[in-house]
């Protein structure tokens, strides 16, 4: 990467999927062989740790030193993705502003792109009006994920679009469902998705996991992946041109 | 000793055509070699294979993931079992698209088991371009067309399901006499056993015909496995010389 790079995931209201979507990152770039970094800011537990544990350290948001170990020792060879847990968007981005980390995406000096998740509800609607409002220099994702079988905004497709349009910059993502029986499995087996396609335990040995659920978690990280490369994902990010994501 | 692992998908878009006959074949086919068989019964209304063939063929159903995992789990499963699906017309759809979803054709390639779709054919429409869709979407698959001379014969069909590339050779299931149809359609019915210790409505000219169907349906399959032996060794030894494909 040509400056260091931040990928933000968050939401203001929980259950939408937000750390579904950071595990697809980091499993994204990890197979794309860029060195990527988490920060997971379900304090003090964390749930994407559990399943990239290697690559994540569990932060307080709110804490200034920990706000330090995030944005003090950010580097151009190494992507970080913080998994912003839910009720913190907003306030991590005011943060962000306050110490002028916002002005230096700006500046082109980092490169920020926040990725705000998005349920199917109204509420999720109002949140990006907030979230806007700090990221008019920012790359700004807007991703509709879809966890059950909702269909988004279906009620009133005139009334996202009018709070779409509000947003300078903001691209749509849709995260298409993964089958339930898949999601529990992968859940259960506490790996990323690579690796339970790839049909491997947490520490690497083979495991039994079913070539249905397998295949099905397969095909829709595909799709998953195939949005990043839609958007340029690892051009946004100034990644280097010879790094292709692929499965194992 | 036991031959590698075949899956056989017996299929068409059409009910009554003779999928569950030609799936009976499949099965006593490998039983008469003493080779280990398994087989799912995909008709979701009426039972067929697994009420003909209980002890070998298990119903399932792709209405959900349970049965999904039931069955394609069982397909890529290590062992050197055969397998033999009895797709029904009405679930022709929902398997071949999860196949599609969970990439079967590769694991099974992958893991050294060939997959062969053994379809019955006829002239109408909508098993043409069955045949067409299914072809494109799933190169990797042989695609064996089934001639049941009960149900659609003549040069015209031969022209429209051709033999397909690789030495395969089309099946032809011949008509049989009504009266030995009355005795192999009941359940359960097993061409092995019969033959071995006929029930007494086979009769010794019934009985007769059905020593004669079985060994020409075997001899059959005897060439399509052979096919696919020379299939793989032709394709291990391009692999071997480094050929691209």
């Amino acid at each position: 990467m040509a400056k260091p790079a931040v990928i933000i995931v968050g939401a203001d209201k929980g259950g939408v999927g937000k750390t579904t979507v950071a595990r697809t990152l980091l499993d994204y770039f990890s197979a794309r062989r860029v060195p990527v970094r988490a920060f997971d800011t379900e304090c003090p537990r964390g749930t994407l740790k559990r399943f990239h544990g290697d690559a994540t350290t569990v932060v307080d948001l709110s804490q200034v030193p920990d706000q330090m170990k995030i944005f003090d020792t950010l580097s151009e060879s190494q992507l970080t993705v913080i998994d912003v847990r839910a009720g913190l968007l907003s306030p991590t981005l005011r943060s962000l502003r306050d110490i002028g980390f916002i002005e230096a995406a700006r500046k082109n000096q980092v490169t920020l792109a926040v990725f705000h998740i998005l349920g199917p509800t109204i509420a999720s609607l109002e949140e990006i009006a907030e979230t806007s409002a700090f990221l008019t220099d920012a790359k700004y994702f807007l991703v509709k994920n879809f966890i059950n079988n909702t269909h988004f905004f279906e009620w009133d497709q005139t009334t996202y679009d009018a709070y779409f349009r509000k947003v300078r910059n903001g691209v749509d993502i849709t995260i298409p469902k993964l089958n339930e029986m898949a999601s529990e499995q992968v859940e259960l087996a506490s790996v990323p998705f690579v690796s339970f396609i790839a049909n491997k335990g947490p520490n690497g040995e083979s495991a039994a996991y079913s070539f249905v659920l397998r295949g099905y978690v397969r095909h829709w990280l595909g799709n998953v992946w195939g949005e990043y490369d839609r958007i340029k994902l690892g051009d946004i990010l100034g990644e280097q041109p010879e790094a292709k994501a692929a499965f194992g | 000793m036991a031959g590698p692992a075949h899956v056989f998908i017996v299929c068409s878009p059409r009910a009554r055509v003779g999928k569950t006959l030609v799936a009976r074949l499949i099965c006593e086919f490998y039983r008469a070699s003493g080779r280990p068989v398994e087989a799912f019964d995909l008709e979701p209304f009426e039972a067929g294979l697994s009420e003909f063939l209980p002890r070998l063929a298990t119903r399932v159903s792709l209405a959900n993931t349970r049965g999904e995992m039931a069955l394609f789990d069982r397909l890529v499963a290590d062992d050197e079992a055969g397998k033999v699906v009895d797709l029904g017309h009405l679930a022709l759809e929902k398997f071949f698209s999860v196949a599609a979803d969970i990439d079967l054709a590769t694991e099974t390639r992958r893991r050294g088991i060939s997959t062969l779709v053994m379809y019955i054919a006829d002239q109408t429409t909508t098993t043409l371009n069955t045949y067409r869709i299914l072809r494109e979407r799933f190169p990797a698959l042989v695609f064996v067309p089934v001639y049941n001379d009960a149900f659609a014969r003549g040069p015209e069909l031969r022209r429209l399901f051709p033999a397909p590339a690789g030495g395969f050779v089309p099946l032809v299931v011949p008509q049989l006499s009504t009266a030995l149809r009355g005795v192999i359609d009941r359940r359960p019915f097993s061409f092995e056993s019969a033959r071995r210790k006929p029930p007494p409505q086979l009769t010794p000219p019934l009985r007769e015909e059905l020593d004669a169907f079985v060994k020409r349906m075997f001899r059959e399959l005897r060439e399509v496995e052979l096919a696919l032996l020379m299939d793989r060794l032709k394709t291990s030894l391009a692999e071997g010389a480094g050929h691209p494909d």
